[in-house]
């Protein structure tokens, strides 16, 4: 360190400007971040699959295929958008798949039982941000450990989204509920317009608040964000807060479109989207990722499941795929943080 | 330059703690620890290991909860539970891990906690332009505002550290071993740069295991062990010998 102490103190030469960043490093930061590499991948990808499949990309009466994984993308992108924010503050949260189960039921058996759709839906968000809550404080104030408590509480929702049903499923609802699933402004379809809205919120929120900023400090040193007055036990509460009002949300527009409330509407959830957010550069040690990243990962990953079926692979095979892909992404981050801390 | 320092003057402390106590469990990390920090002073704090000197710098810069005792700032009783609470007092500290966000840049790591804002917003552009004039005046050849910390050296890493404890701590600053971790003539750079923070005003503690450092720079030493201040000396009416009697207990034998 070349600490010149005459010029640090009561100094008055004026300080010597600091460069940004060349266009060189500029070039290989560029690079270096995950979400370029996904979206060459994603292009890549695309253009292979339209070689051996003529429907992949276009099909004569136009993007049905492309139209089809943007609607199965746009109901994982409501849970994505705020697991991102949970991941890079360097928690997880394996409860995705029972909250949404969960808040469906609540939700419908209501309906079903003749309340107004806004009260049933209040009730239903409400039992999912219990959880979220219980999570968060168990994780944090609680010190238990983020992997078996979302656990336990994906357990404990799922198992009452199954009690609660006693295996008959409610459905038939009004007209007004199944709205909020089908309803399509300006002829696109609601799920499409909830995750671009939403997506749009967690980037603007991690870029430009103070709470995006402290997810970042909170994921990238918990100890060190807290000394700096970070109040990183609020980060991490409100985060799976919000991950559970995003799985309520998406447990509501599932139900809505289903016309119907089943214990088992997700299962995969959850592991899809950590899964595509880690591919698309998010790390499980915090402090790293993006919502674009994780967008084109999820992106990645539907593809995938999609060009399976397009070429016939057997859904046995297309499991296999998934999970080499993912542990191919996590191999490149071990070791890329192997490089780094050689240097 | 001792016979002039306030505590010779019988000034007020610009911090002071008294009778402050802290438990981790069953352990008494601090036990009524009488502390006082004076403007234009160095003070070093010596001990052992687990002698309660981490403790004490967490208490003072609010990273730890005092489970009793006083704080009184200017004379004036004030509770430091948080560190938002020793920020509003001018408090800053540079912790021994430095405490710094690798995945983030020096921009950022220079502002955590206190990021700027305008309209409910991240002002970036002025976080940018303050940090640009915090690293400049440090005048380190830190590559830009925009690198990631993780990407800088050991040395690098320390002047951000030093840079934001510089520029936030208006009052006193607090240095968890500021040499160990460096080389002989960075080490007396530092020390340089903690004599002219105290020239300029600024009450300085500095904790650090190197007798030779301490004996070098400070104005007044308290040793600490077993979480206890075994006592207060003023440099000019003490000897190493004396201090080292003190934080081994030989004195007691």
């Amino acid at each position: 360190m070349s600490l010149d102490i005459d010029t640090l103190l009561g100094s008055t030469r004026s300080a010597p400007p600091v460069p940004r960043l060349g266009r060189k490093s500029r070039w290989r930061r560029l690079l270096g971040n995950r979400a370029v590499i996904m979206l060459i991948i994603n292009i890549a990808f695309i253009v292979i699959m339209t070689q051996l499949s003529p429907y992949f990309l276009y099909a004569g009466n136009g993007f049905a295929n492309f139209k089809v994984m943007f609607v199965s993308m746009a109901m994982d992108t409501i849970v994505l958008a705020a697991m991102v924010m949970l991941l890079i503050g360097g928690m997880f949260d394996l409860s995705v798949d029972g909250v949404v189960n969960m808040t469906g039921v609540v939700t419908g058996a209501l309906l079903a039982s003749g309340v107004a759709i806004w009260v049933a839906v209040l009730a239903g968000v409400a039992s999912a941000l219990v959880v979220g809550i219980v999570n968060g404080v168990a994780v944090t104030r609680l010190k238990m450990n983020p992997l078996m408590t979302t656990l336990g509480t994906w357990w404990v929702s799922q198992g009452l989204a199954f009690g609660i049903t006693q295996g008959i499923s409610s459905h038939s609802f009004p007209q007004g509920f199944i709205n909020i699933g089908y309803a399509a402004p300006f002829g696109v379809t609601m799920p499409i317009w909830y995750a671009g809205v939403l997506v749009a919120i967690a980037i603007w929120v991690l870029a430009k608040t103070k709470f995006g900023y402290h997810i970042y400090a909170t994921g990238g040193n918990r100890e060190g964000a807290r000394l700096h007055g970070v109040k990183v036990d609020r980060v991490t509460i409100i985060s799976f807060a919000l991950v559970a009002l995003a799985s309520a949300f998406s447990g509501i527009v599932y139900a809505a479109r289903l016309n119907a409330a089943v214990p088992q509407t997700v299962n995969g959830l959850n592991l899809r989207v950590i899964a595509g957010a880690v591919i698309g550069g998010c790390s499980l040690n915090g402090g790293e990722g993006s919502i674009v990243g994780a967008l084109l990962g999820l992106f990645f990953m539907t593809m995938l499941t999609n060009a399976s079926i397009m070429l016939n692979i057997s859904p046995y095979w297309q499991m296999c795929t998934l999970g080499v892909v993912v542990l191919i992404a996590v191999g490149a981050d071990a070791l890329a943080k192997r490089r780094i801390s050689a240097v | 330059m001792n016979a002039a320092t306030p505590a010779a003057n019988g000034a007020t402390p610009l911090l002071e703690l008294r009778k402050v106590s802290k438990n981790f469990g069953a352990l008494r990390a601090l036990n009524d620890v009488d502390f006082r920090i004076y403007p234009a002073e160095i003070q070093a704090l010596v001990g052992d290991n687990g002698a309660g000197k981490s403790t004490l710098v967490k208490t003072i810069s609010g990273a730890h909860r005092a489970d009793t005792g006083a704080f009184f700032f200017n004379g004036k009783p004030v509770t430091i539970a948080s560190p938002d609470d020793a920020f509003a007092l001018g408090i800053a500290t540079v912790y021994q891990d430095l405490a710094l966000v690798g995945t983030r840049d020096v921009a950022h790591n220079l502002f955590i906690g206190r990021e700027p804002t305008k309209w409910g917003m991240v002002d970036r552009r002025r976080m940018v332009a303050e940090a640009r004039g915090v690293i400049g005046l440090l005048n380190v050849d830190i590559p830009s505002v925009d690198a990631l910390v993780a990407q800088l050296s050991g040395g690098q890493r320390q002047a951000v550290a030093i840079g934001r404890a510089v520029h936030e701590g208006r009052s006193i600053l607090v240095l968890d071993e500021p040499t160990a971790a460096l080389g002989v003539r960075e080490s007396h750079q530092m020390l340089s740069l903690i004599e002219r923070l105290r020239d300029q005003g600024k009450a300085v503690v500095i904790v650090s295991h190197n007798l030779l450092h301490v004996f070098r720079i400070a104005d007044a030493i308290t040793v600490l062990r077993g979480g206890q201040v075994v006592g207060t000396r003023r440099k000019s009416e003490t000897t190493a010998d004396e201090i080292v009697k003190m934080i081994t207990g030989a004195d007691m034998l």
